[in-house]
């Protein structure tokens, strides 16, 4: 056990974590940028922003997460990417877990319109895999 | 500039011999920034992908013909809408025989035209099939009234009407083969219950549209509706283009519950020019409980 926290938090661990993150952001990134229109009507599905400024968010949410996923693979500026990372993933897991406390049977829209899983307990699950990986890969790599 | 500093200072040869990372030193990576440098590159990535969403966007509306999305979701006109919903809904549902059953589709469309208001008043309250009773008579009832539709005047077809002029007849409560209800044309999709949806299911008075995906729409739905999931219709125009209606109202429906897919199918279809489009709101979920007509499979003449 000691071993596995000792790997993961040496720079290699951490930098493998980054690039798997990177990847990671970089996927859903690309699969939303060319359909902000199916993104935003998704982000309403999640019933948590007041109407307005989901197209807002859905016009320049996966260009942040397109930098961010760049960032973490090319290692630069990558301890901020992974930050931003992590931020983003404890909102989207925020989004699914209230959307899964209120029963809303939606599209995650996680990976864009191509990706049809629903939003339930694996998707969430999902997430808060991706956010301990994300959090690895915030710490400070010396 | 800043690597090579970075790297002077964290990666001194002690710590790269004491913790055995001299590989991945040797990448050339150093250590990272402090908290405050990490903060000002989360600032910059934050900045530069708004810049370049709202750049691409931009970009994307000017070009010709223009995509890309509108800067903030139309405030929708719900509230007239739903003011409308209230009025015309009213004249839907009231034109709807509360016990109808099933009825067949000839029936329904040579079903006697209600009579005017004024012959219609007393004659609402009372079975047709049963002999006239002593109310009927002091109301002094005209005996020699045709028998319900041999004197048929051709149903009224589904017509695009104002709402405005949608008013409520007030003898079909009675008729027990009324014609299919009349959808207004109303600038915006209108949710409708089961009973309105069988009757003009019945009467072939419109057009219906299962919204979900193709394998869910061949897991089960509505006999003859047609697949016309939302992804694909909004990525593809032409198929909404290329829906004929054939003049009657469009009634799309999902799953049932909580599913989101049929209403936003139905804005589509209004914003692509379509009228009378209908939202059955309990989907397929509501049609199955009710044990009304499903059919399995793939849409015929679907791409596989």
């Amino acid at each position: 056990m000691s071993r596995i926290l000792a790997f993961v938090s040496s720079p290699p661990g951490i930098r493998i974590s980054r690039i798997a993150v990177g990847l990671v952001m970089l996927a859903a990134a690309l699969a939303k940028i060319g359909g902000p229109a199916s993104f935003a009507a998704q982000i309403r599905h999640f019933r948590m922003l007041p109407d307005g400024p989901e197209n807002l968010l859905a016009i320049t949410l996966p260009w942040i997460e397109l930098l961010a996923g760049l960032a973490l693979v090319a290692g630069v500026r990558a301890r901020a990417a992974a930050w931003l990372s992590l931020g983003l993933m404890a909102v989207f897991t925020l989004a699914v877990g209230q959307a899964l406390g209120r029963g809303l049977d939606i599209e995650c829209g996680c990976f864009g319109t191509a990706d049809a899983s629903r939003v339930g307990t694996s998707k969430l699950l999902q997430n808060l895999a991706i956010l301990v990986v994300a959090w690895i890969a915030s710490q400070r790599s010396r | 500039m800043r690597r090579l500093a970075w790297k002077s200072k964290d990666a001194g040869p002690g710590t790269v011999a004491q913790r055995g990372e001299t590989m991945w030193m040797a990448t050339g990576r150093g250590g990272d920034p402090g908290a405050g440098e990490t903060l000002r590159g989360v600032f910059l990535i934050v900045v530069a992908g708004l810049v370049l969403g709202g750049s691409f966007n931009a970009l994307g509306l000017a070009s010709r013909p223009p995509h890309g999305l509108a800067w903030v979701a139309a405030a929708d006109t719900t509230r007239s809408l739903e003011a409308l919903q209230a009025a015309t809904l009213t004249a839907i549902v009231d034109s709807v025989p509360p016990a109808a059953g099933v009825i067949p589709p000839q029936e329904v469309r040579t079903a006697a035209e209600p009579p005017p208001p004024s012959l219609s008043a007393p004659s609402s309250r009372r079975p047709s099939a049963e002999p006239s009773g002593p109310a009927a008579l002091s109301e002094g009832r005209p005996s020699a009234q045709a028998p319900d539709g041999a004197s048929a005047a051709p149903a009224p077809t589904v017509t695009a009407t104002r709402p405005a002029r949608v008013s409520r007849p007030p003898a079909l409560t009675s008729v027990p083969a009324a014609p299919p209800p009349v959808i207004p044309d109303v600038p915006g999709p209108l949710t409708i219950e089961l009973a309105t949806l069988k009757r003009l299911y019945d009467a072939d008075a419109v057009m219906v549209i299962d919204a979900r995906a193709a394998d869910e729409y061949a897991a089960g739905h509505i006999a003859g509706a047609l697949n016309l999931p939302y992804n694909d219709a909004l990525a593809e125009p032409a198929r909404v283009a290329r829906l004929d209606p054939r003049g009657r109202p469009i009634v799309v429906y999902c799953d049932g519950g909580t599913c989101e897919l049929s209403m936003d199918l139905a804005k589509l279809l209004v914003e692509s020019g379509k009228r009378r489009v209908l939202v059955y709101e309990r989907g397929i979920a509501g049609w199955e409980a009710a044990g009304y007509a499903l059919a399995h499979g793939p849409e015929p003449g679907a791409r596989p």
